[in-house]
């Protein structure tokens, strides 16, 4: 009897973790592992993030993920976990159907698993065995390839751990999580299989080491899970409950790409603010399209911040000095870049925000919550309602609350912000590769280099950087802008009928973002080079105190003469630099960001104000 | 309802004869839809800064006529006297005193612009730009009167900021007021970029020359005129410019564009009520306890107004049979609805910081000084700065090259919001699939209605056409590529922003979804009769009853198929949408979030 309900409390995992095997997809556990894995650098071993399971930031996630900070649970947000662990086996001493748990998952879902307390002996050992064969069996699930970077793994869990705190995690569960982070144990996760909303092999993968099954990176080298977790003095668990729920159910892969894409982003365009500055400087370009008589007369807040930004960067700049030959204005592309950057901030800040509601909050089935009672809200007091409430007893220590079936796992918006994002990124990309091909124009340049360096330094001199890698980089950026399509496809006996493909979301914005970078690299080393015939032009110019911390630096690396080492190409070494180097190392920002955009009013107000 | 008849094009010679000969004769569009003016509409104030979109509607599709407040008659005055000033105080200005494009350098003129000499040849230049008005742009012609109405609408409402003369203001005022609507061309032929084709065919219609329709009747711009008792104007300054160096074509068509997508997702937040009553459903996703883990404000907002539609209803009763929790695709509605109405809010606020600012090159702005801003008083801008003198009243400001003419990040949002709207779709599709398994409702009909009552009821939506719908939006939601096109010989113009493209792309997807909309709601129809006569007690909640029982009325549930309308039911259910708006089922919960 138990074996039976077993097997069906574990049909959807079990489904997605094990099909890998049974399909023969996967390598067999000899099979030699890829090459290329991206370990971190754990600069940041010796700091700490604290999770409250609200309130963590995308920079503390890449602390954590890149730098190898490590995490500690809040009282309270053990305390939450606790309490929602506690609710959730009294739910079942109660009689509660629990989606998930004592009632089986998608097609199964009106499927009776067990019957009574979990905490009743027979119940109690069908529960452990279950959950330890699934976290078992984590280890084969999901199809390669391997995820290559151990930073997305550790922001994953570091996530996971964070928003565990709001479902029902034993506690054995929520500390192994946190151990295996700041232990540096990183398992070896697959990411093919994952439809987008749900990563449920890939954190089945997490699941298998620590119960000392599959393969995982100890300091970034690989070995056995048990034998990783033997040498940093860590015990396998036994999972309990709805544990392999806990775990698996959350977008914490797409979710973590995300954030990693927004910490970059906002990297890539802080250059991409700067990169602009210095080539205005170069073109000897007219500002007023950035000053306030233009500004004021069109209200987009981003617009206004762009332009405000870039203009305090060229403060002090020859730009704002008298120059007869100077033309009215620049040809569209360099005048529009603001426009253009303004809408891919505006964007990205929708982005951040989305991103930073997912990293703290729950994307679980089923939703738990304690402290809520029937008459905090007209809808909790309804027959519907209470048939979900769990009224309080020993096993939650006499606090209530609701189990609630949902479809939080859905991730939007933030499968449409990124989208969003990427489309702006490239209507932002196109004005970067034109701007760079209008320097070639003497027309909008008035000069040649030719005609104010000397031969010695033309000689030297690299410029012309555009052309054919530039043009190459945006048709790259062209391909990865199409939105996904919408898939519907209706698995699991037409339960699971709707996909959100975050995977293939997130794969186009991290390419698309690199592209930039590189696109960025290409922008950097024109307008450079044309600020250097600037100043041939005459040298008592000035070029304002950020641009020109950030050309000296540059040319640290990319010399203006022929001293570029052999074999370099400039534009790699400039990608370099710009990835290395934060324009945030040389402009900090005295103008503070528009909040983020226009949103309805909260839970608070709307659920639980005066009785509805 | 999408593809509508075109009227075959003329050839390109017997267009240039057209053009040349303006050819009183010319034939008229043969699907051309004139508006039909509503009583009763109140005149809109255009003061330059808070042009709503229901305004706008009103305006364009139900004839409301417009007055220009008076602090939008000061601006345009101030603006336009700042303009000659400048140019009599030897200020280089951008298509004025200056050439266009390449042409950025060249001085088109010295000195006093109402000096005779200057002032005769600005006359002459500008008539002779207005008079080539109708030979600008591309066709097919615009056939949706509106669409030209709120253009117009859009284009007056800002154009106080771009130095207008008085004449050609209330001119385009006069235009709105009486009717008389230009024959424009749909396409910009400027790629979204600034709609200047198709704002200078309004201008051939100021001075006299193309064609119009007065009230709906197609004729010569000049008889329109005189027939309303209007004389041509005589433009001046930059008029030209001030009138079709704008976006307010694809500004007024992207508000327009937000104004339908709010009805429809009005609609899609009812049929999906209307469903979750006909599935049973589960509505714990809804629940506070399930909102408070996700504190995402718009799935909040979202959640609450559908649980509001089905309060009191039968959902919130007991019963056995209620299936814990339903397939993905009604359960996740609520999200995809939200992030669609998400995305609608962006898009919406985009559209009306456009149709209510300057995207105008150069910018005018009078009343600020060299002390406003530490930029203001450097050399670069001092060139810029008026003093102020005769021509401007004693006021002084500054005039000055812009980019403002680039739509973002309104371009963006079209798209942004087609995704969503489509990512909505899938969603809408596959419930609608749900309800043929009684695996999720839990019952099978045979067991509830006898065959008779079967045999003679609604139909449910089709399932093959509802496919082929979401194939139509799976299509136009590509976004346009970004272009960087440098078209012209010295590559001055190198950018494009298609928008026009994005806008006709989300505009279509609005339709679509509409018609797929449309199946949801006859399955869902269906599925409240069966409830009911499952249990005939059972309550949905006062929106869905209504709403319900209003479609009843054009699509009963019993009727032999003999009596039943012979054509498609989709376009009764499509009709039935766009008759009403469905705020009026829900008028508690009808506001929309604000800033």
């Amino acid at each position: 009897m138990h074996d039976r309900q077993v097997k069906r409390c574990g049909f959807v995992l079990g489904a997605v973790l094990a099909f890998g095997v049974l399909a023969g997809v996967l390598p067999a556990a000899a099979a030699a592992p890829p090459s290329g894995y991206r370990t971190i650098t754990p600069s940041m071993a010796g700091q700490t993030v604290v999770l409250t399971g609200a309130a963590l930031t995308i920079e503390q996630l890449v602390q954590v993920a890149r730098y190898g900070a490590k995490v500690q649970l809040t009282a309270e947000a053990r305390q939450r976990a606790n309490d929602h662990y506690g609710l959730l086996l009294q739910a079942t001493a109660e009689g509660v159907p629990v989606y998930w748990f004592n009632r089986g998952a998608g097609s199964e879902r009106e499927v009776e698993i067990f019957h009574g307390s979990a905490m009743d002996p027979a119940n109690k050992a069908m529960l452990e065995k279950s959950n330890l064969e699934q976290f078992r069996g984590g280890a084969a699930g999901g199809f390669p390839p391997e995820v290559m970077k151990e930073e997305i793994v550790r922001a994953m869990m570091a996530h996971r751990a964070n928003a565990m705190t709001l479902d029902a995690p034993s506690p054995q569960l929520m500390q192994m999580l946190v151990d295996l982070i700041n232990a540096r144990i990183t398992p070896i996760v697959r990411e093919g299989g994952t439809l987008g909303e749900g990563d449920l092999s890939l954190l089945g993968n997490i699941g298998a080491a620590m119960v000392g099954a599959g393969e995982v990176y100890y300091g970034g080298v690989r070995m056995s899970a048990a034998e990783a977790l033997q040498k940093a003095g860590l015990k396998p668990i036994q999972p309990f409950a709805a544990d392999v729920n806990a775990l698996t159910s959350s977008n914490a892969y797409a979710t973590a790409k995300a954030a990693l894409a927004v910490y970059d982003a906002q990297r890539l365009l802080e250059w991409a603010d700067l990169s602009y500055a210095i080539d205005i400087l170069g073109m000897n370009s007219s500002v007023t399209p950035m000053s306030l008589p233009v500004q004021s007369n069109r209200p987009f807040p981003w617009i206004n911040y762009t332009s405000a930004k870039v203009l305090d960067m060229v403060k002090g700049s020859y730009l704002w000095n008298d120059d007869p030959k100077r033309i009215i204005q620049d040809p569209e592309s360099m005048r529009a870049s603001p426009q253009r950057t303004g809408a891919t901030w505006q964007a990205w800040a929708r982005l951040r925000d989305t991103v930073t509601i997912q990293l703290n909050s729950s994307d679980h089935n089923p939703a738990t919550r304690t402290e809520l009672k029937p008459t905090d809200s007209w809808q909790l007091s309804t027959p519907q309602m209470m048939k979900y409430y769990v009224k309080g007893g020993p096993l939650s220590n006499g606090k209530s609350g609701y189990i609630l079936s949902n479809a939080n796992w859905d991730p939007y918006p933030m499968a449409n912000d990124l989208e969003a994002f990427n489309i702006a990124l490239a209507n932002l990309g196109v004005v970067v590769a034109q701007r760079i091909e209008r320097f070639s124009n003497p027309f909008f340049t008035v000069i040649t280099p030719g005609q104010v360096m000397t031969p010695a330094q033309m000689a030297g001199a690299r410029y012309g950087f555009g052309g054919y890698l530039s043009a190459d980089l945006m048709q790259e950026i062209q391909a990865n802008i199409h939105p996904v399509s919408p898939e519907g496809n209706a698995i699991v006996a037409t339960v699971e009928d709707l996909q959100a493909q975050t995977k293939i979301k997130t794969r186009r914005t991290e390419a698309m973002i690199d592209d930039m970078y590189r696109l960025m690299s290409i922008d950097l080393l024109t307008g450079g080079f044309w600020t250097d015939v600037r100043k041939a032009q005459d040298p008592s110019r000035q070029f304002g105190q950020a641009p020109t911390a950030a050309l000296a630096a540059l040319r640290k690396v990319v010399p203006t003469d022929a001293r570029v080492p052999e074999g370099k190409n400039p534009i790699e070494l400039a990608y370099d630099f710009i990835k290395a180097t934060p324009a945030s190392t040389f402009y900090r920002s005295p103008i503070a960001m528009p909040p983020g955009e226009p949103t309805p009013a909260g839970p608070t107000t709307t659920y639980l104000g005066p009785q509805q | 309802m999408v593809f509508h008849t075109r009227r075959p094009r003329r050839s390109l010679a017997a267009a240039v004869i057209g053009a040349v000969f303006a050819l009183a004769a010319a034939g008229s569009a043969a699907a051309y839809t004139p508006i039909v003016p509503a009583a009763g509409v109140r005149a809109v104030t255009l003061t330059g800064h808070d042009l709503t979109l229901d305004q706008l509607v009103e305006i364009a599709r139900y004839g409301a006529k417009v007055q220009l407040a008076p602090e939008a008659v000061a601006r345009a005055r101030d603006t336009h006297g700042l303009l000659l000033e400048a140019a009599a105080e030897g200020v280089a200005v951008y298509l004025f005193n200056r050439g266009g494009g390449n042409g950025r350098e060249n001085v088109t003129f010295t000195g006093d612009p109402t000096a005779p000499e200057n002032k005769a040849r600005l006359e002459a230049n500008q008539l002779r730009a207005f008079q080539n008005g109708p030979r600008a742009g591309a066709g097919p012609e615009q056939e949706d009167e509106a669409a030209v109405r709120a253009m117009m609408a859009v284009r007056a409402n800002t154009i106080s900021y771009d130095a207008p003369s008085p004449q050609l203001m209330q001119g385009l005022v006069d235009l709105l007021n009486h009717r008389i609507t230009p024959v424009v061309q749909s396409s910009t032929g400027t790629v979204g970029e600034a709609d200047i084709g198709v704002m200078q065919a309004v201008g051939g219609a100021l001075v006299g020359r193309g064609e119009a329709y007065l009230d709906g009747v197609r004729m010569p711009a000049a008889d329109a005129l005189a027939k309303a008792g209007l004389k041509p104007i005589q433009p001046f300054g930059v008029d030209n410019i001030a009138l079709a160096w704008t976006n307010a074509y694809l500004a007024s068509r992207a508000a327009m564009l937000a104004y339908d997508a709010r009805s429809l997702l009005e609609w899609t937040d009812l049929v999906y009520a209307i469903d979750l009553l006909g599935m049973n459903s589960s509505i714990t996703p809804l629940a506070a306890p399930t909102q408070l883990n996700r504190p995402e404000p718009w799935l909040n907002w979202h959640a609450a107004r559908i649980l509001g539609m089905l309060k009191g209803s039968y959902l919130l009763e007991a019963d056995p049979k209620r299936i814990i929790q339903d397939p993905d695709s009604l359960r996740a509605s609520s999200i995809r609805g939200a992030s669609a109405w998400a995305a609608w809010s962006e898009l919406k606020d985009a559209a009306l910081v456009q149709i209510n600012s300057s995207d105008h090159n150069p910018t005018v702005r009078v009343g600020l000084k060299p002390t406003d801003s530490w930029e203001l008083s450097t050399p670069q801008m001092m060139q810029y700065y008026v003093k102020g003198g005769p021509l401007s009243g004693g006021k002084s400001g500054y005039v000055v090259s812009t980019a403002n003419w680039d739509p973002y990040p309104l371009a963006n949002r079209v798209e942004a919001f087609t995704i969503a709207l489509a990512n909505l779709d899938v969603a809408v599709l596959q419930r609608t699939f749900r309800f043929s398994n009684p695996f999720h409702t839990g019952i099978d009909p045979n067991t509830v209605l006898s065959a008779e009552v079967r045999a003679a009821a609604a139909p449910q939506g089709n399932g093959t056409t509802a496919i082929a719908v979401f194939g139509e939006v799976e299509a136009v939601m590509n976004p346009a590529p970004p272009q960087g096109i440098a078209s012209d010989v010295q590559s001055t113009s190198d950018l494009e922003s298609n928008t026009p493209i994005k806008i006709a792309k989300a505009q279509k997807a609005v339709d679509y979804s509409l018609q797929l909309l449309a199946h949801d709601l006859m399955t869902g129809a269906w599925w409240l009769d069966l409830r009911k006569a499952q249990d005939p007690k059972r309550d949905l909640g006062p929106a869905a009853t209504a709403a319900w029982s209003a479609y009843r009325k054009l699509s009963p549930w019993q009727a032999p198929a003999a009596q039943r309308p012979d054509r498609p039911a989709q376009d009764i259910a499509v009709e039935f949408l766009k008759a009403q708006r469905a705020a009026a089922f829900y008028p508690a919960l009808a506001s929309l979030p604000s800033k």
